[in-house]
């Protein structure tokens, strides 16, 4: 019969209708529902859990400048021991190092979509590091190339150490006192033997604790 | 007696204090970001951001990286001193 199907179709609908009224009422009272104080506490915590940086992106940087340091500082050791003129041009790594760092650097930034406390402390570290080197290798006749370059090694010694601190990674911290050791006994060294040292501790500065990082990177 | 303080009710509410915990440990923090840590939909979210920055908790910073629209989010002074405040408030209902 037509009439009692339309009266069907009219209670089929009406039965829907409450159900759908029903459910958005039930999950808009679930929305507003307050919060309770122990789940207030839970969402901070949670919240600046997930905010914790993961540090082993940071580990190409050091294997970039660590690989291309320990290549120049020994090149100018073996180019000095054969007596070729000029032997300091290997350092001419350096630059081609820190345009590479650069362009990952700025790729970094670009795909990042966080810019967290410890990116900005890096940011200045590093900036310091650069300016303070710079300085020092361009002064470099005046104080002399042995008397510069223990403290060039002292400067890596900070950068790492430091650093290890911001990103609280032991290897860093321990590299960066090994730097400093190595740079007091470049002090009472030769200048060749100066150029081993430095390579010992970019080894133990940059490297070892480079590889380190790196390997976490993907925890 | 212990005195129990308000709760400031533009944080008491869920994805807004998830907001606002996430941006007090960073410096500043994509849309995208928000959205993937605090597990919300798009529209919520871009919703209670609004509110946050009407009460001037948060400022927003719509941009392009290349070509692509990009919005980034950063907590005020004024929204680190009403989330130290909500957290204060917190310690008086619950002892820590």
């Amino acid at each position: 019969m037509p009439c009692q199907e339309n009266i069907l179709r009219f209670y089929y609908g009406l039965y829907h209708k409450l159900v759908y009224v029903c459910s958005s009422y039930k999950s808009k009272r679930a929305m507003e529902k307050q919060l309770t104080q122990k789940e207030s506490l839970e969402i901070i915590h949670a919240m600046v859990q997930q905010s914790r940086q993961r540090v082993g992106e940071n580990g190409v940087f050091y294997l970039l400048w660590g690989y291309a340091a320990l290549i120049a500082a020994l090149a100018h050791y073996l180019l000095l021991q054969a007596g070729i003129q000029n032997p300091w041009m290997s350092w001419v790594l350096m630059p081609v190092a820190g345009v590479l760092s650069g362009i990952i650097g700025y790729r970094k930034s670009q795909q990042a979509t966080v810019l967290t406390h410890v990116d900005t402390a890096m940011v200045y570290l590093w900036g310091a590091f650069l300016i303070v080197l710079i300085t020092v290798l361009s002064f470099s006749g005046q104080i002399g190339f042995t008397g510069s370059y223990p403290v060039v090694i002292l400067l890596y010694g900070l950068g790492t150490f430091v650093s290890g601190g911001i990103l609280r990674f032991k290897p860093l911290i321990f590299g960066g006192i090994i730097c400093w050791i190595c740079g007091i006994a470049a002090m009472f060294s030769a200048f060749d033997v100066q150029l081993l040292l430095m390579a010992g501790a970019i080894l133990c500065g940059y490297i070892v604790p480079g590889h380190l990082l790196y390997a976490q990177r993907n925890d | 007696m212990t005195d129990f303080k308000e709760l400031d009710p533009l944080l008491h509410q869920s994805l807004r204090l998830a907001v606002m915990s996430l941006l007090a440990s960073v410096v500043s923090a994509e849309f995208v970001y928000l959205r993937e840590k605090t597990g919300s939909t798009a529209g919520n979210l871009s919703v209670q951001l609004d509110k946050l920055q009407t009460a001037g908790y948060i400022t927003i910073v719509k941009d392009f990286n290349g070509k692509k629209p990009r919005t980034s989010c950063a907590i005020t002074p004024v929204g680190k001193a009403a989330l130290a405040t909500y957290v204060t408030a917190l310690k008086t209902y619950i002892q820590l």
